[in-house]
């Protein structure tokens, strides 16, 4: 089958030309760097079927980073390939050092189409650039486009046909991106806009620490908002007036008891059935994902998602560089902290846009184990808040500590150095609203799709080993280091078990155990470091390798058995 | 800090801000100068090259972090944050 590549720089709209082509929503935001891996599509022209795909942004063909070396490695391999096409998009308002790229591209012989994007930001922005003439002088197709309404795409389409190989003749690449830019080029002057010096300010270093404050601050109170609205308004009216009802009636059919009805619908109590404590597959099993995590999911990844659209997290990520280097990481390594907050395993994939190997293992490690999933994160506040504000400050306390503490301890041990931030800040964008819809669907849509049909299982699994007594064999076992050490009852053995499978869902085992409120602070920062869940463990292993696996889970087991020892102590 | 663990690198590297040499470094926010050269290996320049800073073209610093942060700059329509030691190799004249 032909293929079609999509190259270009970082952050010039790839993967919303990509979606607008294919069909196929891919995650966009508004930095470097937001597609480490390459995603493919299909498209018919004239009817013939073709492969799209969507190549991690990269400023040469030489390097730097390893989403960077994904996609050079591609560009050698479909260049053997008779018929495959190259689309160079090209952020339209910077076209001279988009240029570099394709001045490279042309040098390698390739049929090639270019298409200008973000072509109503470049007028809006004084920029006027005659498409026409730079078709002539490179000699292969150049369309204008705006991705993110549509327009151009059309056109690009219909002559993705006409990609052909330049014979621009290129001596020196500067001089000749030079002459092409004062050919095509021409800039009217303009004033400072409202969002420009907004963008300037929050850079500023003094500034700059007022409005991150403000942002971050805004930021969580508008997903407890958010999270806490849908929970009291939908979900549990939901459950309570329609829902409970059904599961009554089944826990009757069924007599009220016996093996499957607890596997089921659990333990009622008082004629009452209660959606967490009870641990059947239709009660806890479905409300905990659907009633319980869901609405905070939703919360967080709209905040985030409007965050990545805004450009704003580079910004952060310039703020608290110079901290973060005293963690063995740049600033930018904020983007894989808070992808992980949402869940680790984006959070893990997303720390390819950091340049060193060392890098990639302290940042990775740091967010596996003192960075909860946000699934996680809902089941502590639900389950611990109830001690008050307290007790969960503890909790996160305690884990920022630890995250902070392990920075500085790995950036001490390891060998070698961290290299500086050299990145480029885009501009502040307002997020388009269905760009950012889609873009928040896509990833509630594979929480549930992932998280639920886990969830179900892991509820099933804790209650075919509990009727097996295999948890309490095994608490047994292990009653020195977690009584012993850490303070635990025994039985929080079993949310460690299940916790290798769902966070959170070792979360919620906790409940029926009654411990106390410094039990249960402990137990839920134990159940956040001590290993990451097998999604997590996964890629992991995919990103740092086997060796590095296993250093990483040593610091991990070491670190959580150290951390509860000192909380038990104190608590 | 940056140049005292890279022993490895060439003297003339190394030296940089010990020179009498403009930096990029030395400039304040909102100031605009022209880049005389880029001292620095190979993956610098080109790393510094494919984001736009190069030789002969205008750059205005926007911002300095405290305590030897970073920068952010403008060349043309492009924002970019560069480290400290980095910004040490941008050399410039006003």
């Amino acid at each position: 089958m032909r293929k079609i590549l999509l190259v270009g720089n970082p952050n010039v709209g790839k993967s919303v030309v990509f979606s607008r082509l294919t069909g196929v929503h891919v995650v966009a935001s508004n930095y470097s760097g937001t597609t480490v891996e390459y995603t493919k599509g299909n498209l018919y022209i004239e009817g013939e079927k073709t492969e799209v795909i969507d190549v991690p942004g990269t400023y040469s063909l030489q390097p730097e980073s390893k989403a960077e070396q994904v996609a050079a490695d591609m560009i050698t391999d479909f260049k053997q390939e008779e018929g495959n096409i190259f689309v160079n998009v090209l952020d339209a308002t910077n076209l001279e050092r988009n240029l570099t790229l394709t001045i490279e591209l042309i040098k390698k012989k390739i049929p090639l189409v270019v298409v200008l994007n973000m072509w109503d930001e470049s007028k809006h922005t004084g920029i006027d650039i005659d498409e026409k003439k730079l078709e002539e002088i490179l000699g292969v197709p150049v369309i204008p486009t705006t991705a993110v309404t549509g327009e151009g795409i059309k056109n690009l389409v219909s002559r993705l046909n006409d990609a052909k190989i330049s014979s621009l003749e290129i001596g020196n690449k500067w001089e000749t991106i030079g002459k092409i830019v004062d050919q095509v080029q021409s800039l009217k002057h303009r004033h400072h806009t409202f969002s420009e010096r907004l963008g300037d300010a929050s850079i500023h270093h003094i500034w700059g620490i007022p409005i991150a404050i403000f942002v971050l601050f805004s930021a969580f109170w508008l997903i407890r908002l958010l999270g806490e609205s849908i929970i009291g308004y939908i979900m549990e009216p939901l459950f309570e007036n329609y829902w409970a009802p059904v599961v009554l009636k089944i826990s009757a059919m069924m007599n009220g008891s016996g093996l499957m009805h607890d596997i089921l619908v659990g333990k009622i109590i008082d004629g009452q059935v209660n959606f967490v404590e009870s641990l059947g597959l239709i009660t806890t099993g479905i409300f905990v994902p659907l009633g319980m995590i869901l609405p905070y999911i939703i919360g967080f990844y709209f905040v985030l998602s409007f965050l990545e659209d805004s450009g704003y997290l580079p910004r952060l990520g310039v703020l608290i560089d110079n901290m973060m280097h005293r963690l063995g990481i740049h600033g930018l390594a904020i983007v894989p902290m808070l992808l992980g907050l949402g869940c680790n395993v984006p959070g893990a994939m997303a720390a390819r846009i950091l340049e060193t190997k060392r890098e990639r293992f302290i940042a990775t490690t740091m967010m596996a184990i003192a960075v909860p999933c946000f699934a996680q994160l809902a089941m502590v506040v639900g389950l611990v808040g109830k001690f008050g504000p307290l007790a969960l400050s503890i909790v996160f306390g305690t884990l920022f500590l630890v995250w902070v503490l392990l920075g500085l301890i790995l950036n001490k041990v390891m060998k070698g150095e961290s290299p500086e931030m050299f990145i480029e800040i885009p501009p502040y964008r307002l997020p388009n609203i269905n760009i950012l819809l889609k873009k928040l669907w896509m990833r509630v849509r594979s929480f549930i799709k992932e998280a639920v049909p886990f969830m179900l299982l892991g509820v099933f699994i804790v209650n075919i080993l509990y009727a097996l007594h295999v948890i309490e064999f095994i608490g047994n076992l292990t009653e020195p280091l977690i009584t012993g050490v850490m303070g635990l009852p025994k039985e929080a053995v079993g949310a460690m078990i299940i916790g290798f499978l769902r966070k959170d869902v070792a979360i919620g085992m906790l409940t029926p155990l009654n411990m106390t409120m410094g039990q249960l602070v402990i137990a839920s920062v134990v159940l956040t470091m001590y290993f990451p869940c097998i999604a997590t463990f996964t890629v992991m292993l995919k990103e740092l390798g086997w060796k590095d696996m296993i250093k990483s889970s040593l610091i991990m087991m070491l670190s959580t058995v150290v951390v509860g020892g000192i909380m038990n102590i104190f608590l | 800090m940056l140049y005292r663990k890279k022993r490895n690198q060439p003297e003339h590297q190394i030296d940089i801000h010990h020179s009498n040499r403009l930096t990029l470094q030395n400039l304040k926010a909102g100031e605009e100068a022209e880049i005389v050269a880029l001292h620095g290996g190979p993956n610098f320049i080109r790393k510094a090259e494919s984001l736009g800073i190069r030789e002969g073209l205008k750059i205005k610093v926007i911002s300095a972090q405290i305590l030897r942060g970073p920068l952010t700059v403008q060349v043309g329509h492009t924002k970019i944050a560069i480290g400290h030691g980095m910004a040490y190799r941008v050399e410039v004249k006003r």
